[in-house]
């Protein structure tokens, strides 16, 4: 008996992991048509949700380097395509294509200064873009920032539906992509430290500034889209603090720098978002905060981080030993 | 020409005292506190409570906000910001943006977003020095920030806490050898920050309204006040403060409101660009 269910054991286990994932797969395309209106729209907001994170986590998880102003991506390609079609009459997809390469401009030129800052000054500084650039945005009456944009959504919700489906998939396809490539293993060598990884002959200038740009690449892509699927933008909606933020929560709850952590989060924080929080609408973001606490405190390396994967399944992994006082470590 | 600098120099001494308790939580704890700006609003309005509902003078309240504060911040880095303080800057940044979130939000259910502002008991009496009207309220208000960052700066420079604090900043492994308790040590200067910081919302909230979102402004000034001076340099502090207060008034005054955080980070760029040290900086990199 135990002769003929070793392998039958071993096969189950390997074609399992696909079989789970084409399951979902089936599941996620068939599901508009079988599911409530209000499902579609957490199933959409989970599917944008896994974007913005498979993207921040290039940055953020493989490099190392946590962003906190990451929605400026989403504001300047939705706000350059509202003002080319509104100002300048141009239909939707060109400038939509305009809208992702003036992003990916933005990022080129913010990653260049940003990218040399180490540590507290990176963060510092992205926070300090955040804020600063959603507040010009409002003020230079051009970019009529504070009135905002009106969208023409001309799409059925089931069209926003699989194009952030659509989205997902390809975001975290190209996370896969990269953590497998020289220039993902490149990205995980200046997460663990920078100046090594620039001894050993990784190109690291070069390699932030690209994960950078290429971190804000789908959130990019997104900008125009989620206009059109909420028909009104304006920066307190596509410059927000709280769209960052979340990019980072997918990511560190699921498990920073694994490349399904993002989906993970994605689907834990939006399905609490929108069944949970959504009973509170007064405390909503007081909850918000306490859930930021309650994880940096209690699961730190987020629910990839804290599994231990081995041939017999996966258990709780040991907490990790503390240290008393980094300093102590230093001397 | 002459008023939104003297005006920006009078606000520059409220800006320095927000900014001087950043500075010291980040030069000391090697933390920065993204709730620092919830402490400036949180300061304001313990004084306009103790005025509006318990009738006290504004100067009375001073005191009072300094001291709630003080152990606010306390207990803020004893049970929160002490547990991740060795883990990766991320984690650091995640918790105090958490408990920034939290607390504004609790400020707002609490007291709403309406602009609330004082009369610190000169009326409507001002001075007129060449031809600028400089109302008594904004003279008081700069001369109090001074006085009260000078009394930080001995404190620090003479008392026997502020030793420890120093030594800690200086070499926390060989302050921790001869016998400083760092987590004590941490959590007071965390609540000396806290409590400069309150004392700046009391003091902003006799020339300016202040609401609980507006955290989130006095957040980004501290962090340019500190940028621009230099982490660890009270003088450096002052000189940020006066230098982020005339720019943000002169701005205001001339392009108009809504644009100050946008130049409080033109300055910050330009800052790390071209002097990443700030203008006092003690020997410090911006590596980390």
């Amino acid at each position: 008996m135990a002769f003929a269910a070793g392998p039958t054991a071993a096969r189950l286990r390997r074609i399992a992991f696909p079989l789970a994932i084409l399951i979902v797969v089936v599941a996620v395309l068939v599901a508009p048509f079988y599911v409530s209106a209000l499902t579609r729209r957490v199933l959409s907001a989970i599917f944008f949700g896994v974007t913005l994170g498979a993207s921040y986590n290039i940055i953020g998880g493989f490099a190392g380097f946590p962003s906190f102003g990451h929605s400026v991506f989403l504001g300047t390609s939705a706000y350059t395509t509202a003002i080319l079609m509104h100002r300048y009459g141009i239909t939707f997809y060109p400038a939509w294509a305009a809208g992702i390469l003036v992003s990916l401009v933005v990022a080129a030129l913010l990653g260049i200064p940003l990218l040399r800052l180490r540590g507290h000054y990176f963060a510092v500084g992205t926070i300090m873009i955040q804020f600063g650039l959603a507040e010009i945005v409002s003020a230079v009456p051009y970019l009529e920032g504070g009135r905002g944009w009106t969208f023409a959504t001309g799409y059925s919700y089931n069209v926003f539906y699989y194009f952030f489906l659509v989205t997902a998939i390809l975001s975290v396809l190209s996370t896969w992509f990269v953590r497998r490539s020289r220039f993902g293993f490149g990205l995980l060598a200046i997460n663990r430290n920078e100046v090594q990884a620039q001894v050993l002959g990784v190109p690291t200038a070069a390699y932030k500034l690209a994960a950078f740009v290429l971190s804000a690449f789908w959130i990019a892509v997104l900008g125009p889209m989620y206009g059109r699927y909420l028909a009104y933008i304006d920066t307190t909606v596509v410059f927000s603090p709280r769209i960052s933020i979340n990019m980072l929560l997918y990511t560190l709850i699921g498990g920073m720098g694994h490349v399904v952590g993002p989906v993970i989060g994605a689907v834990i924080v939006e399905t609490v978002n929108n069944y949970v929080w959504a009973r509170f609408l007064e405390i909503h973001l007081i909850v918000y905060g306490v859930m930021l606490i309650l994880f940096t405190l209690f699961l730190p390396r987020g629910v990839l981080g804290s599994l231990h994967f081995s041939p017999r399944g996966f258990a709780l992994r040991r907490p990790k030993e503390r240290v008393v006082s980094e300093t102590l470590k230093e001397a | 020409m002459l008023e939104p600098l003297v005006y920006g120099l009078l606000l520059g001494g409220v800006l320095a005292l927000a900014g001087l308790g950043f500075t010291l939580v980040y030069g000391v704890l090697d933390v920065v506190n993204l709730a620092h700006g919830v402490f400036v609003i949180l300061g304001g309005y313990v004084s306009y409570w103790l005025v509006n509902l318990y009738g006290l003078n504004f100067w009375q309240t001073l005191p009072i906000s300094f001291c709630v504060l003080a152990v606010f911040g306390y207990l803020y880095q004893r049970l929160l910001v002490q547990r991740v303080i060795t883990e990766k800057i991320l984690y650091v940044f995640v918790l105090t943006f958490g408990a920034a979130t939290l607390f504004t939000n609790i400020m707002t259910n609490l007291w709403t977003n309406d602009h609330r502002s004082i009369d610190p008991g000169f009326g409507g009496r001002y001075l007129e020095v060449v031809g600028v009207i400089v109302p008594y309220s904004r003279l008081v208000v700069f001369l109090a920030a001074l006085i009260i960052m000078a009394l930080t700066h001995l404190f620090l420079q003479y008392s026997k806490m502020g030793k420890a604090i120093r030594a800690t900043r200086d070499n926390s492994f060989v302050a921790a050898l001869l016998g400083v308790d760092l987590k004590h040590v941490y959590a007071s200067t965390m609540a000396i920050g806290a409590g400069t910081a309150g004392l700046a919302g009391s003091l902003l909230l006799a020339v300016l309204p202040i609401s609980p979102v507006m955290e989130i402004q006095w957040l980004v000034y501290s962090i340019v006040v500190v940028v621009v001076g230099g982490v660890g340099s009270v003088i450096g502090t002052m000189l940020g403060g006066l230098l982020l207060g005339v720019l943000i008034t002169a701005t205001g005054w001339y392009l108009g409101q809504g644009i100050s955080v946008g130049t409080a980070l033109a300055l910050f760029l330009a800052m790390l660009l071209f002097r990443p040290t700030g203008l006092l900086g003690i020997e410090h990199e911006i590596r980390h």
